[in-house]
């Protein structure tokens, strides 16, 4: 009871104090309108991704493999992919780990065009700390996958239908005419199905990726909570400097619910900012944040949790607000820039990838895109659960040392 | 068994003893004073009797019980004004009362009769609605005081409460003092201004450096300076050839030359005056102006410290 009033009081404070919105709010907004409008160019159709490398496996060395480098070597993807060949999945698998490809295509073995089957699985490997270059060539494997079967289908029918006929008609029928047959349908059905699938990648593409404005609203909210936690750490240094810290002590409040009540306004405090951040750009700036709603909040309340937990692990090394404000502003800039609030991450060399995924803001970041290219809840879950971990290692560390007095 | 003990109390922060074993009883209904210069270590005693520090040693009794940092018995009983305004300054004075009033565990009506009541006494009902960031520093310190006041305290501790701050103000906060006490509040009242000591208390512990240097009603330690006067004679020029000879009147304690004010201790001042005047006349003193008190607090400070209160 005493912890929530101590709680609202410290948000009263800071909705009062003009810097402080200044800061947690109109600054990311601003940016957001900022770096949305300048850096549009580079999440334009045709620079949204710069051109990238694909490792290429042809474990089967047929005609299957044949198609599906023409697809990749296609006019529509010819701007966006370039083809590495690779003679084995190893070192497909290891071009995608030195960075040299976003992602490797194999194709296996069987079915080859001699025995086909009736399901063909062509695998993509990629990093996970690009959730979407990977993406875009897994899912012109996919539908190139299944309308190959459906290839496979159409040619078996029309030959079993030619081959009933011919009965019928008491004609008879070489096997070279039946197999010419079989390859001409194949063919001709292979290159519509090729002409769609391009036009398939394309359409997907467009779908799935977001725009400078999606990526930076993203990117600044996830950057600016963590101001937001640190109003609520400063506010401790600050009671203790103003000297009502002791006198909280005086009073019938216990560290607990002194400790407790920051602790409840930071993360309310940051978590009415990212409400307010989500509710402006949403309405206002018509920014997309995706769907479903539960989603956007699981994330933000994950992500305000995090910065609560980062904002106490700070205030408890820091003893004076200018040491804390120190400490914060050169940590955000590294986290904004290490998760990708500044930059894609995908345009980091491999061995920041890791380093990335270190950061709070690498998952609050990636939570959000996730929901904006519309993997829903399913996709926004992990990063939940990490910046709920982190949060929490973060808070109780912070909460062991902080000093109230 | 008093209200309020304090057994051999010391608090050490580093190299720097603060208090320096200190012991000295409150009783129940009294405004006890702890009158000393800045750095005497009050605040700290304070800090402690109130259960934000841990003694270095000694012991606190409040009614009997000892009193810890942790325990929550004292904190029902006592009311703090600390010596610097605890106050949010973005809040009004009726939220930071409110504020407060909850921190003690008040609610409802019962808080917000007890926040009006305490408005009335700080005398800024009209007020009310004004961030404390708006108020003057005489308004802010009788705010600070109403906060220690919403919860009814048996014990009042009042760490300088009138620094700084304007005549009316002040006036205002001793009469509140007064009114509360003469309604059954015990009052620990810290100064370094001797006329408030003077004025509220009934006791008075003079400190300095971590010690009690004496203990007693104002007539009690009036006593310790002998019946002597304090005459301050503001002079034209130098008048150390004559100190010698005003020394040996008889009665004349002692004689001293600051900065053109020559200061004598002598008993019975009235009658010796004429003759100390004569003495710097004699040797071609000018006289500009004379002053006699009669033994005081600050004299007694003087005679047990030889340094005045305020420097
Ligand atoms: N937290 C602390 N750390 C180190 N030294 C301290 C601390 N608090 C007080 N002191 C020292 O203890 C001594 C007594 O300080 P205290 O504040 O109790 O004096 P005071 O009588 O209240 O003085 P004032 O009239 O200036 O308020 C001083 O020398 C002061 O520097
Ligand atoms: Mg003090």
């Amino acid at each position: 009871m005493r912890a929530l009033e101590i709680a609202f009081k410290d948000i009263k404070t800071v909705v009062r104090d003009y810097k402080a919105l200044t800061l947690i709010i109109a600054m990311p907004l601003i940016l957001i309108v900022i770096l949305g409008a300048a850096l549009a160019p580079m999440f334009s159709k045709e620079d949204r991704i710069a051109t990238f490398k694909v490792a290429f496996v042809d474990l089967n060395g047929g005609d299957i493999g044949t198609y599906v480098r023409q697809v990749f070597t296609s006019e529509e993807l010819k701007d966006l992919i370039t083809l590495v060949d690779a003679a084995t999945e190893e070192d497909g698998r290891d071009l995608v780990l030195k960075g040299e490809a976003a992602c490797a295509v194999i194709i296996p073995e069987a079915p080859s065009s001699t025995s086909p089957q009736d399901s063909l699985e062509i695998k993509v490997l990629g990093d996970a700390a690009d959730s979407i270059r990977p993406e875009i060539v897994r899912g012109i494997a996919n539908v190139f996958a299944s309308q190959y079967s459906a290839v496979y289908a159409a040619t078996g029918n029309v030959v079993e239908a030619v081959m009933r006929a011919a009965a019928q008609a008491q004609v008879a029928l070489s096997s070279e005419d039946l197999s010419g047959l079989a390859s001409k349908v194949a063919d001709s059905v292979t290159e519509k199905t090729l002409k769609s699938r391009t036009v398939l990648a394309q359409s997907a593409m467009e779908t799935t990726w977001i725009s400078s404005a999606q990526y930076y609203t993203a990117g600044m909210s996830t950057m600016f909570v963590l101001f937001g936690g640190m109003l609520g750490v400063k506010s401790i240094i600050e009671e203790r400097k103003m000297h009502t810290m002791a006198r909280l002590f005086a009073t019938k409040a216990t560290k607990a619910d002194i400790l407790l009540g920051k602790t409840l306004a930071t993360f309310l405090i940051c978590l009415l900012q990212l409400l307010v951040l989500i509710g402006f750009t949403w309405g206002v700036l018509r920014v997309d944040w995706g769907g479903p709603v539960v989603a956007v909040l699981g994330v933000a309340a994950a992500m305000a949790f995090a910065s609560t937990g980062f904002a106490m692990f700070i205030g408890s090394l820091a003893k004076t607000e200018r040491v804390a404000d120190g400490l914060v502003n050169a940590s955000v800039q590294l986290m904004a820039l290490l998760g990708g609030c500044a930059m894609p991450i995908y345009a980091f060399p491999a061995a920041l990838h890791f380093v990335s995924q270190l950061t709070i803001t690498r998952w609050g970041l990636q939570g959000f895109l996730s929901i904006m290219e519309g993997r829903g809840l399913a996709g926004a879950l992990q990063p939940m659960l990490v910046m709920g971990l982190m949060g929490a290692v973060y808070l109780g560390f912070g909460l062991k040392r902080i000093r109230l007095e | 068994m008093d209200f309020l003990e304090l057994w051999d109390l010391r608090k050490e922060f580093g190299n720097t003893v603060a208090v320096d074993g200190i012991s000295f009883s409150v009783q129940q209904g009294e405004v006890f004073g702890l009158l000393g210069p800045n750095g005497a270590g009050k605040s700290t005693t304070i800090s402690m009797l109130c259960g934000l520090l841990t003694p270095t040693a000694g012991k606190i009794y409040l009614k009997g019980k000892e009193v810890t940092r942790t325990s929550q018995e004292i904190k029902k009983v006592l009311g703090l004004v600390p010596q610097d305004v605890a106050l949010y300054p973005s809040l009004t004075a009726r939220e930071n009362l409110t504020f407060w009033g909850k921190m003690y565990g008040l609610s409802g009506s019962l808080l917000a009769e007890r926040v009006d009541e305490a408005l009335e006494y700080c005398g800024l009902s009209d007020r009310a609605k004004d961030r404390i960031e708006t108020y003057s520093g005489g308004m802010k310190r009788r705010i600070n005081i109403g906060a220690a006041l919403l919860h009814k305290p048996e014990l009042l501790i009042m760490d300088e409460p009138t620094v700084g701050i304007d005549p009316q103000s002040r006036t205002h906060i001793l009469d509140t003092v007064l009114r509360l006490n003469a309604e059954g509040v015990t009052v620990i009242y810290t100064s370094h201004y001797m006329e408030e000591v003077e004025h509220l208390c009934s006791r008075v512990a003079i400190m300095d450096r971590g010690k009690v240097l004496a203990l007693g009603t104002k007539d009690e330690l009036a006593k310790m300076v002998g019946d002597a006067d304090k005459i301050e004679i503001v002079v034209g020029e130098s008048a150390i050839p004559a100190l010698k000879e005003i020394e040996a009147i008889p009665e004349v304690q002692s004689v001293s030359d600051g900065s053109g004010v020559v200061t004598v201790l002598v008993k019975q001042g009235h009658e010796r005056l004429p003759q100390i005047l004569e003495v710097l006349l004699r040797a071609g003193v000018k006289v500009r102006s004379v002053n006699i008190t009669e033994p005081n607090l600050e004299s007694v400070f003087l005679s047990l410290t030889g340094r005045a209160l305020r420097d």
